[in-house]
């Protein structure tokens, strides 16, 4: 019996109301593929801003270094292997030495992390020329958040103490020249960035380091084995593991919303499918009284219903595409609020589509519509062949 | 002598109405032979479309034997029974239930595309005789809210005869229709039993039907209580 005719058939007849529901549901799709395209995006936006903003194509590490406990940086520091001095040398990568340090901005003690690094470094985007500024006092960067909790502004100045190798306290001043728009943790929460060859001067600490970011495109070099002891690379796998936790607890917020997204939309095309069958009830044991068999009337009426799915997704297709394209060309503007989010966002957050994402949301709203149109169906096909020419439903 | 092609014996069909028991057939024994042209006459109430709907596989009786066909209804599987319907029985209703979205053609090749050995060309003539005896050729492509209530059952006919069936039960095919629809239905439907043989019973209390009747079976509460050949 050619089934797909019939429900095709069925599904033509029903006219407008036929066109309503595949237009409904094709905004579902367009909605819930765009959903999950900014989420997507967002990650990726995430992951590029900590790679082009620290972590670059990979760090080397001191053996001593551990950025959870501030401790170590007193013996974490080391003379650069010359693999490195010459990759530091040509910009690819920038060596980074970290202190502690207290800093007295408006009367207020605040603990930070001072990180002194190469001005002339190209590895990663933090605009580290602006440090070379004249100025009576040291020229620092700091982070938008860091800004916000230490109340300092592009121009203001501050106390800065720090001990030099020796143990003994230094001080000075230090004028922000720059406010990065960042919300990489690594390089804001806490963190003052200043020259690197001051700093080793500051600090007694020639030629030291305490880490070496690489640039992304750059080749990791072959470290003899002595240094291969005292630096260890750590790749951006392994450095980006905070965002991908941080991703993947928004992509579970995001898939509860995807999820309720989805129920809704399925809601609906499960009402409209009750309503539609059970109004059709007497239809159906006309079906059965021609010779029908129970099988093939479900497979004709959940066919139908999966067809508005499939129509769905051809339509969402049409005008979808050129509509997803120009937002993943524009973007979506994001307002300030989205700097307290806690994690590196753009300006604007760009959706990005993938064949997953496109092709996984459309089989599972098929599929989903497929067993929302099945489950009314099979009850109907329960009913006698007298009752249900009676339109009755027992 | 025509064959015996239905064989009715001591049928009960009784109704479970909350705690009453409603008894729809009460004991009924009958044969139909090929080609009859029979009515089953009664009041509302009094069994006829239960017998009907047993005779056409559509329900199955409590109790007693009904055998259509050569098929022994009460044993048949719900495939079968399909099958049955499908090949050898044509249904006509009181309210023609034809599917809304289809077209006059398609409702009438609907029972036909249930038949999957038969191809497009072969459907697309049977579909066409169909409508000639009915005459309504001109109207194939018309949607049955577009059409009057005498149409629609002229429809409802070339359905049920299409597949050239050997049984066409007819449930009060003219109780919607006015004087002159109801006769012209009687009128094709007369023809269709002298040019193909094929068996007509009709469940009525309508008197224009009644008077086109070579048999009556006359039903009271759900029991037999006349048989006469006229």
């Amino acid at each position: 019996m050619p089934v797909f005719k019939l429900a095709l058939r069925n599904l033509f007849g029903a006219g407008l109301r036929a066109w309503l529901n595949v237009f409904i549901l094709s905004v579902s799709f367009v909605l819930i593929i765009g959903c999950q395209g900014l989420y997507k995006g967002m990650s990726e936006q995430m992951l590029r801003a900590g790679l082009d903003s620290y972590y670059g194509g990979g760090q080397y590490w001191h053996v001593n270094y551990d950025p959870f406990d501030t401790l170590t940086l007193d013996d974490a520091h080391g003379r650069l292997p010359d693999a490195l001095q010459k990759m530091a040398a040509s910009g690819q990568a920038a060596p980074v030495l970290k202190r502690q340090a207290t800093l007295y901005p408006s009367n207020r003690v605040l603990n930070i992390t001072l990180n002194g690094i190469k001005i002339d470094q190209t590895a990663v985007d933090i605009p580290t020329k602006l440090l070379s500024k004249t100025s009576y006092a040291l020229p620092a960067i700091i982070g938008d958040a860091m800004a916000k909790s230490a109340g300092l502004r592009e121009g203001d100045t501050a106390v800065l103490r720090w001990r030099d190798a020796r143990g003994a306290y230094d001080a000075d001043e230090i004028e922000i020249v720059a406010v990065l728009n960042t919300q990489i943790n690594a390089i804001d929460q806490g963190q003052v960035w200043i020259a690197l060859d001051r700093m080793q001067k500051m600090t007694g600490l020639p030629d030291a380091a305490t880490l070496v970011i690489t640039a992304q495109d750059s080749a990791r070099p072959q470290l003899d084995s002595g240094a291969e002891k005292d630096w260890q690379f750590k790749d951006q796998h392994f450095l980006t593991a905070d965002e991908r936790g941080m991703m993947l607890s928004q992509y579970m917020e995001g898939g509860v919303m995807y999820a309720v997204f989805l129920f809704l939309a399925m809601l609906g095309i499960f009402d409209t499918q009750i309503l539609a069958i059970y109004r059709r009830v007497k239809e159906m044991g006309t079906m059965l009284a021609l010779g029908i068999t129970k099988a093939d009337l479900i497979w004709i009426f959940t066919l139908e219903g999966t067809l508005y799915a499939v129509l769905a997704a051809v339509l969402a297709f049409l005008y979808g595409t050129p509509l997803l394209i120009w937002f993943a060309r524009v973007g979506f503007t994001l307002g300030d609020s989205y700097d307290q989010m806690g994690f590196a966002l753009g300006n604007v957050l760009y959706p990005v589509y993938t064949p997953g994402i496109v092709l996984g949301t459309a089989a599972f709203i098929i599929a989903l519509t497929a067993l929302v149109s099945y489950l009314p169906c099979r009850r109907i096909a329960k009913l006698t062949p007298t009752d249900a020419l009676r339109g009755k439903i027992t | 002598m025509n064959e015996t092609i239905i064989k009715i014996q001591n049928i009960f069909r009784s109704y479970q109405m909350g705690a009453a028991t409603l008894n729809a057939l009460n004991n009924v024994t009958l044969d139909f032979t090929a080609g009859e042209f029979t009515g089953l006459v009664g009041p509302s109430g009094s069994g006829k479309t239960t017998l009907l709907n047993i005779i056409g596989s559509l329900d199955l009786p409590t109790a007693g034997s009904a055998t259509v066909l050569g098929k022994k209804i009460e044993t048949l599987s719900p495939k079968q029974a399909a099958a049955l319907r499908n090949f050898e029985i044509g249904f006509i209703f009181q309210t023609f239930n034809l599917l809304p979205v289809y077209t006059v053609y398609e409702n009438i090749e609907f029972p036909l595309l249930l038949q999957s050995q038969l191809k497009t060309p072969q459907r697309q003539a049977l579909v066409r005789q169909a409508l000639e005896w009915v005459g309504l050729a001109d109207r194939a492509n018309s949607l049955p809210k577009q059409l009057s209530g005498g149409q629609c059952q002229r429809v409802a006919i070339a359905r049920a005869i299409v597949k050239k069936p050997r049984l066409v039960l007819a449930d009060e095919p003219t109780a919607n229709l006015d004087a002159q629809n109801s006769a012209n239905i009687m009128e094709i439907m007369l023809k269709l039993n002298q040019e193909l043989n094929t068996t007509f019973i009709f469940s009525t209390h309508d008197e224009k039907v009644i008077k086109h009747l070579r048999r009556k079976i006359k039903l009271a509460d759900g029991q037999v209580t006349g048989d006469e050949s006229i």
